[in-house]
């Protein structure tokens, strides 16, 4: 077994090796299997499909939270910056009634700078990351809000100042979320696509590297010629667009300008990112067990919804959710000796 | 001998690493004892057991003549030992105001009632300044600690230390962050306080220190005292001898022919490294191995940071091969082929859990890449190579960094710039942490490396250094003080350059009085105030 060769000394058969590396796949499987029997209609691909389409707006932010805590911790504006999304799309097709495509643009652009404002804070300003983007989370949730008046816009409806609204969400940009091809959502597809984009970044490029060796030790990948700044500053801005895509997934899932849009989005992707610490024993942030985490997420909550599950228990679930990844990768520490512990 | 202080056979091991191995001497009351060693040489550990924080293996603790045992720090500060760390900041808590940090004990030890005064906090704060003489104004007392300088934040700690009156005060390199006005200062206090019967152990790196303030100096060596020196009453220590147990270890028998040198490589000029060090050149020949030797605190890493692009200094120009050289950032001085490997492993150069064959390539990813896309096979077949050429113990270029020993993580990090074209190559302490062979196969790889590049080796050991170079340059307080081939470089001669004490610390103290200069120092400081201030 890979994880007791790495260690060397080691070669009996771990317990705890065993449930650090798998812990968190064999409760996803065997929670699948049970769903499975007790749910009738669970085990169909209709329903696989849905979950992953439930997934997608939070495991694409999740996906951009997970390149910036590889090199330093959690973007927790991903939620607030899909909200502005939102809003964004809502005022450019609703009140401005411009197009689909142009929304687009404008969601991406705003993510972007968002994005930028987060690694300035952080790189050039120097703030603690966690800090910085809590900072930013709140003044954007208060910006979404004043950019609309505190209203959600709605197709047809009145503004304060009596005008009435002309425009709509386009057919085409419903169609991110509302349109199949070959009966999967093209927000699946997006999804899929970004997760697969980042994984490749993260795990076989040389960028994908020197995060890692960034986040591992900055001071060392500074000394081995890493612009360490620089790949600080990527992540964050990447993570901004990313938040938009899965801002504009939910825009075009919603249709309108909901005000508290993308909030609930925030806790999700944590939740998927460090469910990902766990995924194989990796215990950092990686793609894979971010996908893994948003899968393991949808299922369980798709099933209890099933099941009867009031929907206002489910932040009590992925809370729960979330400790058990933490305990499976911080609790159950094989006990190692720290190099250097003179 | 009457010892207050009496330490027998102490032993401490940390997994496999012995880092005391039977250590014993004695303290007489009212003696200022001065101990010394290298990097390594297990000080802190010492200390540490001293103080409560750790527990010995083995070996016996006697306190005027009794055996004790302390299972935790406040059972130290009970039986009437004291000890003030290295860092101020470990002593003091920031956000609390000044008043509030000296009076941190009768806070935290259930004694004071439950509503808190700050009448009272100040009384009590004032009792306990008044053990060290400080004098306070309200002002102060009320201003945060954060916003004091380094020194007023160790005279805070030192006068908590003292007002649990202790027997026995040890001070850990005390004047690390202190000015020389202040290290006087320190010292006149310290010497009033023998006076009145406390005895100290005085830890330092700084040679003048000890003849300033110790009757007694004990040499620490890979955890064993090689070595106790007294002197004379206004004498100096037998510096030569006392620097002979520091470094003297196995007699190395490895002799290698001088080598010439040939082209100069990097010419550095008119390098000052600090703001008050006057400028010397140094030009690094490839065709020979150059020694950078001197104490810590002579501004070897200083130097060769500098020259990497990876920290600014006071002044100085960069040549590399007779053009104009001036890395802005590590990146620059990578691409130019001149390459660091910093002095701490584990925190500048090793990415923690990572395998051996990433560590390697990690400077170097482009060649190893098609597109962005890594070529991992071709990663592994290269470390490979490297690990079989410099000789890297370990499974295979996949296993884990950290499951490899000290000497061969340190042969990895060297092997990583070996897969690149060297034409500088700074070595920062390159035999810390490694044992004797290891430093054999490193020594040889570096001798080999001089037919491509200049190869600059710093180091704090005499040995090391006759070692592995050609040529000798002494640094000593930031300035070159002796540079000599090896064949001129004696023993003698290179210690003698290396205990050089720059002429400002040799002098006598103008004789302050310390309690004045000592309760009005904090006073101006923070009056000054200023968030500058704070460091």
């Amino acid at each position: 077994m890979a994880a007791e060769v790495a260690v060397g000394e080691r070669t009996a058969f771990s317990g705890t090796d065993f449930v650090v590396r798998y812990g968190v796949v064999l409760v996803g499987v065997l929670v699948a299997i049970v769903f499975s029997f007790v749910i009738p209609g669970f085990a169909t691909l209709d329903n696989a499909v849905s979950i992953l389409q439930t997934q997608a707006v939070a495991a694409v932010a999740a996906l951009g939270m997970t390149l910036t805590a590889v090199v330093g911790d959690l973007d927790l504006s991903v939620g607030a910056v899909a909200g502005l999304s939102v809003t964004v799309a809502a005022v450019v097709m609703i009140r401005q009634a411009l197009t689909g495509p142009s929304a687009i643009v404008a969601c991406l652009l705003a993510g972007a700078v968002v994005g930028c404002f987060n690694a300035g804070l952080i790189v050039l300003l120097n703030v603690p990351p966690l800090l910085a983007t809590l900072g930013t989370m709140f003044t954007i949730q208060g910006l979404k809000r004043f950019l609309v008046d505190g209203q959600t816009l709605i197709t047809g409806m009145t503004l304060p100042n009596g005008t009435k609204v002309s425009g709509r969400f386009t057919d085409d940009f419903t169609a991110i979320d509302g349109n199949q091809v070959f009966g999967i959502p093209i927000s699946v597809y997006l999804f899929l696509v970004i997760a697969v984009l980042v994984w490749l970044f993260l795990e076989r490029t040389r960028y994908g590297r020197v995060f890692y060796a960034v986040g591992g030790n900055a001071e060392a990948a500074r000394l081995a010629g890493a612009r360490v700044r620089r790949y600080q500053f990527a992540a964050y801005a990447i993570s901004g667009v990313l938040a938009a895509v899965a801002g504009i997934i939910l825009a075009s899932r919603l249709r309108q300008g909901d005000v508290t849009a993308g909030d609930s989005a925030l806790l999700d992707a944590v939740a998927m990112t460090l469910v990902g610490y766990a995924v194989l024993g990796a215990k950092k942030p990686n793609a894979l067990g971010t996908v893994v985490g948003a899968i393991f997420l949808g299922l369980i909550l798709q099933g209890l919804t099933q099941l009867g599950l009031p929907y206002y228990t489910q932040d009590l679930i992925k809370g729960l959710v979330l400790i058990f990844a933490l305990l499976m990768s911080f609790s159950l520490r094989r006990s190692r000796r720290r190099a250097g512990a003179r | 001998m009457d010892a207050v202080l009496e330490v027998r056979d102490i032993s401490k091991s940390f997994g496999p690493n012995r880092v005391l191995r039977g250590v014993s001497f004695g303290v007489a009351r009212g003696a200022i004892y001065g101990l010394m060693g290298a990097n390594g040489a297990g000080k802190s550990t010492l200390i540490k057991i001293l103080c409560g924080a750790e527990g010995p293996d083995g070996g016996q603790i006697l306190l005027g003549g009794r055996e004790v045992n302390f299972p935790d720090p406040i059972a130290a500060h009970r039986l009437g030992v004291g000890t003030v760390h290295q860092n101020p900041n470990d002593g003091v808590v920031l956000d609390m105001t000044v008043a509030e940090n000296l009076a941190l004990d009768t806070l935290t030890d259930g004694s004071s009632p439950l509503r808190f005064s700050r009448r009272r906090t100040e009384r009590h704060a004032v009792a306990v300044a008044d053990t060290l003489g400080l004098r306070l104004t309200r002002q102060v007392l009320r201003a945060p600690v954060r916003e004091l300088g380094v020194s007023e934040r160790q005279l805070l700690v030192l006068a908590r230390a003292l007002s649990r009156r202790p027997d026995i005060l040890i001070l850990d390199e005390p004047t690390s962050a202190l000015s020389a006005q202040e290290t006087s200062r320190l010292f006149e206090l310290v010497r009033s306080l023998v006076a009145d019967g406390m005895t100290v152990l005085f830890v330092t790196h700084k040679l003048a220190e000890f003849d300033q303030l110790c009757d007694h100096v004990g040499v620490l060596r890979d955890g064993a005292m090689t070595g106790e020196f007294h002197r004379a009453h206004g004498r100096l220590f037998d510096w030569p001898a006392a620097l002979k147990a520091l470094f003297d270890r196995t007699p190395a028998e490895l002799n290698h022919d001088e080598l010439p040198g040939g082209r100069e490589v990097l010419a550095l000029r008119g390098v000052r490294l600090f703001a008050d060090t006057a400028p010397f050149d140094l030009q690094l020949r490839d065709g020979q191995v150059t020694v950078l030797l001197g104490l810590l605190g002579s501004g070897k890493t200083e130097l060769l940071e500098w020259a990497f692009g990876a920290r600014p200094i006071a002044a100085g120009e960069r040549e590399l091969d007779g053009a104009r050289f001036a890395p802005r950032h590590p990146g620059d001085a990578v691409r130019a082929g001149v390459y660091l490997l910093p002095e701490s492993r584990h925190e500048q150069a090793i990415i923690p859990g990572w395998p051996v064959y990433s560590q390697m390539t990690l400077p170097f990813l482009k060649r190893f890449s098609t597109g962005t896309l890594m070529r991992t096979l071709s990663e592994r077949r290269a470390a490979r190579v490297m690990m079989d050429d410099i000789g890297v113990v370990a499974r295979d270029p996949s296993s884990p960094i950290q499951t490899l020993s000290g000497g061969n993580q340190q042969k990895v990090v060297i092997g990583r710039w070996l897969l690149g074209s060297p034409r500088v190559l700074l070595l920062d302490e390159p035999f810390r942490g490694v044992d004797i062979n290891a430093r054999h196969d490193i020594g040889t790889t570096v001798r080999t490396l001089t037919r491509s590049a200049a190869v600059l080796v710093a180091t704090s050991d005499l040995d090391e250094a006759l070692e592995v170079g050609d040529r000798i340059v002494v640094l000593n307080h930031g300035e070159v003080v002796a540079d000599l081939p090896r064949s001129a470089a004696s023993r003698a001669a290179v210690i003698e350059a290396m205990s050089a004490r720059p002429s400002a610390l040799l002098d006598p103290d103008p004789e302050p009085d310390p309690e004045q200069t000592a309760a009005a120092e904090p006073t101006a400081a923070a009056q000054r105030g200023g968030p500058g201030d704070g460091g």
